[in-house]
């Protein structure tokens, strides 16, 4: 039987994929466009392609012999962690980076990937009950272990990454949906009582819709429902009338940082000048003021979306949503085709990690979340995310290529 | 199987949300904002340098430069960029304290751009910061101007110091300056600020994010250069300024000259003067506390903030109130034996073996206070106030410069308020009759009131700036001031100018001293007592008697008797009005 060229190759993974590359590269150019920071571009360029070797690695690479190897993969970016608390290198502030020779390597993006693997292994395992609480003990001690090293670094944007990993993967493995709402919900609503109030009714809402979408009994719900507003009411009041100023405003730093202009908050307002000031269309490749006027210092990291919003305007933006929702759509849909269970895991896991990505980074630079540095899939200037990115996408795509014979 | 389906539905709705989340953000900050934010991009990129302006020039009547400006240098520090560990070299190469420097960078508006440290740094200094341009990270310098002045201790009270603005001043004009612009602190240089200053330019340049220059806006095209101040000419005769100023050298006093046809000041001295040179640009605070606590006030300008008794160049203002009504007139004498008793007090006249038989005329030329004593006592108190304010007294004259002070001219409303009704007697007035006691005047108003004798009762006002010159328009505005007339019969002043006559002309007059050959000089004398000291010796007058050129009031402190040293001083002043003006007929000097 003679297939298609599409029987082997996901387009709807691969398409997005090169498209969001080639948006990062077009994008680190325009923010690297001053004397003396030409290398960065060089080094993303090589990142990129080297990468690319990466995906193809992992394309081919047996899907069996991968799960032989989770065990030693995750035991080696353990060891990695614990190694950088001692030896790593100082990026400011935190110690995340481990030097070998040249060669530079930041263990906790190589962690997520072998947390997404590992939690795989264990979920799939036949003898393991996705509704019984040991099963969440073990998932939960599995991340923790990742987690606990990198707030060590200290590393808290990093770290909350892996709870969003060990909740999407948990709630593909079947751990009933409840429960995970019950131990999110609150914690969605503290948060949000540390904004404004409009954001607190929006994630009052949220919870709201979500709670009735359980279709428990409608009693349960109500008082669930009103359990958590109540939990997020006194949140609200402690916040405001219980801690100090001080520890309000370091608190408000992080979550509101149009507070403290020209601290932590002064790229978000810079970020939303940026973003807001390329209308429609855009100024222009290289031409957006903000971006080639260095307004948001080492744009090409965390604030890299801000370059094609500027500079292409609400249908560069758009744009790169689209492809962002393809993408992220498909990997729901792989994983739904998977048969063999670790494999759907891993696609799930791979989801919720760049939609957390995505979700925290575009909030971020839109001020919609508070300012954590992680980077944007495939857009930000940075090695190791990069590789562990493009790895990722290679296995996705040898999930899909080999889906009939993966069960 | 269905179960998972769900699930995929799930994580599809959720990642739905979040999409629809960012597209509404978006369409909020591109579409429906971007009018602002791009507007708030513009300025963000674009920054502003202020230029500052010229000040005008102050020249005198004749059109000589009395102040202009020179280049200086000023040293700057970006606080982002500045290494404290520089802190030490700077604070010596400026010779500043290291803590005013601290302080300075502390009250930067912004962590990114430029703050002022040092004004006026030697040129040795701005060497040294360019040549360890490398190493001072931060540090900088902009040329800017300063005044300079002809001499630096000439005329310093009329014109005033500029120096950099304080903050109670910058609360007060909230916009219109900034943390280190210049600004008047006094003289016309405070009262003028607003025509003499000029208007700021900014030139337009691009910076990055951390405020580094990257480029000039549109090409400079944008740019608004600075505009000069308008030029002041004054009514100063700087070379009358400087001979009364050098006749004052080693007195403390002060001079004033008006011209009575017009109220034009020719020359106000105030002595002990200042260093102008020390109050502008950057001053120590060690010159700024012995300026301040000197007990000679040498900041103090005694010509419109100094108060005085005017002793007896105030028996004119009795004497026109008597006149006036109708109390007495030149046939009523009074004997002086040297002495008046009222109640049980004895009030002294300054012979002690008295005047004899005098009138109104001779009791001016003589200065006899009994004469005065018997006469307050014939005349309402309350008209001998109205005529001492119709005069100039109690108020200010309306001169053109910010720290006139009013002084005081007591009535009967004034002693209720102080003692209370019923609670003073007439013998509180006794001495007012020779303006001694509570009354009170600065030399200004003396000079005011001389010109007002001088000229039949036209009271012009007082001032310092003749035109101003609009540099931008090119324009001369000629400043407008008021004129009034003092309804007091020309009989009365026949009477009382011809006693003035006598003071200097008369064969027993107290101002003699004051006799200029050629010129008929009109005057009298006064002695201010003073309790803190030696009396003030004081003389007002107008010259010529018949067709009055100039009006003056001069005081000289703890000097004594005002015949013996204030009226030769009058006469050397009038000399050199008079030798000025011959000088003059020849050619016109007025060069602008």
């Amino acid at each position: 039987m003679v297939k298609g060229i599409g029987d082997r190759i996901d387009f709807k993974i691969l398409i997005p994929f090169l498209g969001l590359l080639i948006i990062g590269v077009m994008s680190v150019y325009s923010a690297t466009k001053l004397p003396g920071q030409y290398p960065i571009f060089v080094k993303h360029i090589l990142l990129v392609l080297s990468g690319l070797i990466i995906a193809v690695f992992f394309y081919f690479f047996p899907v069996n012999r991968l799960i032989n190897l989770t065990v030693w993969l995750y035991l080696l970016s353990i060891i990695f962690l614990a190694l950088v608390i001692f030896v790593g290198k100082k990026v400011s502030g935190s110690a995340s980076w481990i030097q070998i020779g040249k060669f530079q390597f930041q263990p906790s993006e190589f962690a997520k990937f072998t947390t997404i693997l590992i939690l795989a292994y264990f979920l799939s395992r036949r003898n393991v009950e996705p509704n019984s609480l040991l099963t969440l003990i073990v998932a939960g001690i599995l991340t923790g272990i990742p987690v606990f090293l990198t707030i060590l670094q200290p590393d808290f944007g990093t770290a909350i990454t892996f709870g969003a990993i060990l909740i999407g993967m948990m709630f593909w493995a079947g751990v009933p949906v409840f429960w995970l709402l019950l131990i999110i919900a609150p914690l969605i609503l503290i948060v949000a009582s540390f904004f404004s109030m409009k954001v607190f009714i929006a994630a009052s809402v949220l919870i709201v819709i979500l709670f009735l979408l359980m279709r428990k009994p409608f009693i349960l719900s109500f008082m669930l429902i009103a359990l958590n507003l109540v939990i997020g009411l006194t949140s609200e009041h402690i916040f405001h009338n219980v801690l100090k100023p001080h520890q309000q405003k370091r608190i408000t730093t992080f979550l509101n940082p149009s507070s403290d202009p020209l601290g932590a908050g002064y790229n978000v307002i810079q970020s939303k000048i940026a973003i807001g000031s390329g209308g429609l269309t855009g100024k222009g490749f290289m031409k957006g003021t903000q971006t080639q006027l260095r307004f948001v210092p080492a744009q090409w990291t965390d604030f890299i979306f801000c370059v094609p919003a500027e500079e292409f305007g609400f249908i560069g933006a758009i744009s790169i949503l689209i492809l962002y929702l393809i993408l992220l759509w498909r990997i729901v849909n792989i994983g739904l085709m998977m048969k063999q269970k670790f494999a759907s895991l891993v696609s799930v896991g791979i989801f919720s990690l760049w939609l957390f990505h995505v979700a925290i980074n575009i909030g971020m630079t839109l001020g919609l979340s508070p300012v954590i540095g992680i980077w944007l899939p495939f857009l930000s200037y940075g090695g190791s995310a990069m590789w562990v990115n493009m790895a990722m996408v290679g296995l996705l795509l040898n999930f899909y290529a080999n889906r009939r014979e993966l069960n | 199987m269905t179960e998972l389906i769900s699930r995929a539905k799930f994580l599809k709705v959720f990642l739905s949300i979040v999409f629809l989340f960012f597209v509404v953000k978006l369409y909020e900050l591109q579409l429906y904002r971007d009018v602002e934010y791009k507007k708030r991009a513009e300025s963000n990129s674009i920054r502003a340098i202020q230029h500052d302006p010229i000040r005008g020039l102050i020249l005198d009547r004749n059109g000589r430069i009395i102040v202009d400006n020179v280049p200086s240098y000023t040293v700057t520090v970006v606080p982002y960029e500045f290494d404290f560990k520089n802190l030490d070299i700077l604070a010596k190469i400026l010779k500043v304290d290291k803590k005013y420097i601290v302080e300075k960078i502390a009250s930067a508006p912004s962590p990114f751009s430029p703050v002022k440290i040092r004004r006026d740094a030697s040129m040795k200094a701005i060497s040294y910061i360019e040549e360890h341009k490398d190493k001072l990270k931060g540090v900088d310098y902009v040329v800017e101007h300063k005044r300079n002045y002809i001499s630096p201790e000439l005329a310093s009270h009329i014109l005033g110091y500029v120096k950099e603005i304080t903050p109670t001043q910058l609360s007060i004009y909230k916009g219109l300056y900034k943390p280190g612009d210049q600004i008047g602190h006094s003289g016309l240089e405070r009262g003028y600020e607003t025509f003499i200053k000029g208007e700021k330019g900014y030139s337009f340049i691009i910076v990055d994010a951390l405020g580094r220059f990257v480029g000039r806006y549109n090409d400079g095209k944008n740019d608004i250069p600075p505009s000069e101040g308008s030029d002041l000419v004054l009514t100063i005769d700087i070379e009358l300024q400087s001979f009364i100023e050098e006749l004052f050298k080693d007195r403390n006093g002060s001079v004033v000259v008006i011209d009575p046809r017009n109220g034009e000041i020719l020359a106000m001295v105030s002595k002990p003067s200042y260093d102008l040179n020390l109050l502008s640009g950057y001053t120590p605070d060690s010159v700024w506390n012995a300026l301040n606590s000197d007990p000679r006030k040498p900041l103090l300008n005694r010509a419109i903030s100094g108060l005085y008794a005017p002793g007896s160049t105030f028996k004119m203002i009795l004497a026109i109130a008597a006149l006036e009504t109708g109390a007495v007139d030149l046939n009523w004498k009074v004997y002086c034996p040297g002495y008046f008793v009222y109640g049980n007090k004895v009030f002294k006249c300054h012979t002690s073996h008295g005047h004899g038989w005098v009138n109104l005329t001779k009791a001016i030329e003589v200065s006899c206070n009994v004469y005065f004593y018997n006469l307050m006592l014939r005349v309402d108190f309350d008209e001998w106030s109205k005529y001492g304010a119709l005069f100039g007294f109690g108020r200010k004259t309306g001169v053109d410069l910010p720290e006139e002070l009013a002084g005081i001219l007591p009535s009967t409303d004034y002693f209720n308020r102080v003692y209370g009704v019923n609670k003073w007697t007439k013998g509180y007035l006794i001495s007012l009759a020779i303006g001694q006691g509570e009354i009170s005047a600065t030399p200004l108003q003396m000079a005011g009131y001389a010109m007002a004798l001088a000229n039949y009762g036209k009271y012009h006002q007082p001032h310092l700036v003749k035109k101003i010159i609009n540099k931008k328009t090119g324009k001369v505005e000629e400043v407008s001031y008021y004129t009034r007339e003092i309804p007091v019969s020309r009989r009365t002043f026949d009477i009382v100018r011809e006693g003035m006559y006598l003071v200097v002309n008369g064969p027993s007059g107290t101002g003699k001293a004051a006799r200029v050959d050629g010129v008929n000089v009109a005057g009298k004398t006064g002695t201010a007592q003073n309790p803190h000291g030696e009396d003030h010796a004081w003389f007002i007058g107008f010259a010529p008697y018949e067709d009055p050129e100039i009006a003056f009031a001069i005081i000289s402190e703890n000097a004594g008797f005002g015949g013996a040293v204030a009226a030769p001083l009058a006469r050397e002043i009038v000399k050199k009005y008079f030798e000025l003006k011959n000088q003059r007929t020849g050619f016109k000097l007025a060069k602008w």
